[in-house]
């Protein structure tokens, strides 16, 4: 479990996260969102001591971060940032085999080989396995980061807008693995999200923030309100349900045409339940 | 290490080899005897060069993940010369820190360690994650240090500059063997503790966030590393004076050939290739241009231009 307790943390004399509070449940995916500059990389970043906290405390299976030792925390938490495309010569079975660093320290034994040959085939990389890093596309070389946690094997992952730069296609496969890799090898997963569909339809729970406050913690179907997406976004939003799913329509629903159909979207609701 | 790898670091040991013994036996006159007293301790000096060089390079392009930079570039070299010259300035050349010169190289190597960790820890605590920051400090500060040199040699008493000179004037040429046997030994640890840290290192030029996923503490083994690379710059530098672009040039033709950035192989091509620029390259100049000209100014001028052309490639190329 991950507890964050009376967090504070300010640059300079901006406050961006003012007395937060949370868990994390384990065996979840659970999704951060929030407007920009509400503190949400913040918080995820700290949490995987990246960048250190004013005051608080934020414990990990009740020891404080910075109470762990590095190598021990590097085996049980993975955090990966946006992933900026590094200039490095290597290829993806390389890059992969960096996450084995914390349990072998370099020296690949033939177990690390194992874990690093079923974590190609669990995200399909086996045929890219020997491409050099620079000349992946986007998608691919995402799933090759997430790859590298994957090897890492912790039991809590924490990714940074992962979805960044992703098409729909490579948006979803990148979703269904996070969902795999909480249903099937049960892990605990935390991701800092933009687009509120995908979390509603991903995750288990929704961690909102606002003002580097926290804004709602629940199950994402309970913050997946109308109220609540209105007044964390300062927008005016719609949630339709369709096929027992609920969607955020959060533009061109304010046009005088869409005012005119109101009736249409009656009855179109009243058709799909 | 791949197939390919083993078989460039055979031929490139190999012509290493060749180029020793071509310095050590080519174009000797009168007794052999004669000739190795004067050439070994050279040679011996260009392998200490060629490793601290090597070592001192690569590390400081990992941890500042920057392919263009050496130690030189943040003052290191004219730091360590700003010790030998305080020192007679301050204590005359006839005292005990100047007529032994163990205690005058190990007082000098320490007065650059604690200087750059205080440059280092500095910058870390202050500005965190401003590597540029830091080292355009550390130009400017080089540039202040050689002035404050210059300003030094101008107001000293005649004999005692002369001293100076006798220390500082050192290249290829003219060794400074007096303090070899103790940069050997001092050397031979700090190879092997870079060597047994090469997974590290590998880690480290991935990124910092991705060093601190994989649970390095970044910022602690940066000191300890920056520190190691002051004092193989101040080894290297104590022995043939300041050169710039040698390790760059070592470095980067490693990089290309190897086409990977693994430290185990970076660490002995980048040596092997920086230790036969300064050998072939001193037979070259001994014998057949008369040791009329400097290898020091060939190597600067080689490696400058391999800079603007790595520098120019490297801009083309975005």
């Amino acid at each position: 479990m991950i507890e964050v307790k009376n967090l504070n943390k300010n640059f300079k004399s901006k406050k961006i996260i003012q007395d937060l509070s949370l868990t994390i449940q384990e065996n979840q995916l659970t999704s951060l969102i929030g407007p920009n500059g509400a503190g949400k990389s913040t918080l995820l970043n700290m949490i995987g001591r990246l960048c250190p906290y004013d005051s608080g405390q934020i414990l990990i299976d009740g020891i404080e971060v910075e109470g762990w030792e590095s190598t021990e925390l590097a085996k049980k938490l993975s955090i990966m940032k946006q992933s900026n495309p590094l200039g490095l010569q290597i290829s993806v079975r390389e890059l992969m085999a960096f996450g084995r660093f914390p349990h072998s320290k370099g020296r690949l034994t033939k177990q690390d080989q194992e874990i690093i040959d079923e974590s190609l085939d669990y995200l399909s990389l086996s045929d890219l396995q020997d491409k050099k890093i620079t000349e992946l596309s986007g998608g691919q070389l995402q799933r090759a980061f997430i790859g590298m946690v994957i090897c890492q094997d912790t039991k809590y992952i924490l990714l940074d807008e992962p979805l960044n730069n992703l098409d729909i296609n490579h948006s979803i496969g990148i979703m269904n693995l996070l969902r795999r890799l909480v249903d099937e090898k049960g892990k605990t997963v935390v991701v800092v999200m933009h687009d509120i569909n995908y979390a509603s339809q991903f995750s288990d729970r929704i961690i909102a923030m606002k003002d580097g406050k926290l804004f709602a913690n629940d199950d994402a179907n309970d913050v997946f309100q109308k109220d609540i997406v209105d007044d964390l976004f300062d927008i005016d939003v719609e949630i339709i349900e369709y096929n027992l799913r609920k969607y955020c329509i959060y533009y061109g629903n304010d046009c005088e045409e869409c005012l005119n159909n109101t009736e249409d979207v009656k009855t179109f609701h009243q058709a799909t339940n | 290490m791949t197939k390919k790898t083993q078989r460039l670091i055979w031929i490139l040991s190999a012509l290493s080899l060749l180029a020793g013994l071509t310095f050590l036996f080519a174009f000797t006159k009168g007794p052999i005897n004669f000739t190795l007293d004067f050439r070994l301790p050279r040679l011996i000096a260009f392998i200490v060069v060629a490793i601290s060089m090597s070592l001192a390079t690569v590390t400081f392009q990992t941890l500042t993940h920057n392919n263009l930079l050496t130690p030189n570039i943040i003052g290191i070299d004219s730091i360590y010369i700003m010790f030998q010259i305080l020192s007679i300035f301050l204590f005359s050349s006839q005292s005990l820190i100047q007529t032994n010169p163990v205690l005058h190289f190990s007082l000098n190597t320490l007065g650059v360690v604690i200087f750059s960790l205080v440059l280092f820890n500095f910058f870390f605590k202050k500005f965190p994650n401003n590597i540029p920051l830091m080292l355009l400090f550390g130009l400017v500060l080089g540039i202040l240090v050689n002035s404050f040199n210059n300003f030094l040699q101008v107001i000293m008493n005649p004999d005692e500059y002369s001293a100076v000179l006798s220390q500082t004037l050192v290249s290829f040429s003219q060794v400074d063997s007096r303090v070899l046997t103790l940069a050997l030994l001092s050397i031979i640890p700090i190879a092997f503790y870079l060597f047994k840290n090469r997974h590290e290192l590998d880690v480290l030029s991935l990124g910092n966030d991705y060093a601190q996923n994989l649970g390095i503490a970044v910022q602690k083994r940066q000191l300890v590393y920056f520190s190691l690379v002051a004092v193989l710059t101040s080894i290297a530098t104590a022995l043939v004076g300041p050169v710039s672009f040698l390790g760059f040039l070592g470095a980067n033709i490693a990089y290309t050939i190897l086409e990977q950035r693994r430290h185990d192989a970076v660490f002995i091509v980048t040596s092997l290739v920086v230790f036969l620029f300064i050998t072939f390259g001193q037979v070259i100049v001994d014998h057949l241009f008369q040791a009329e000209v400097n290898l020091g100014i060939i190597i600067e001028f080689i490696g400058g231009l391999y800079y603007l052309f790595i520098l120019l490639k490297g801009r083309s190329r975005q």
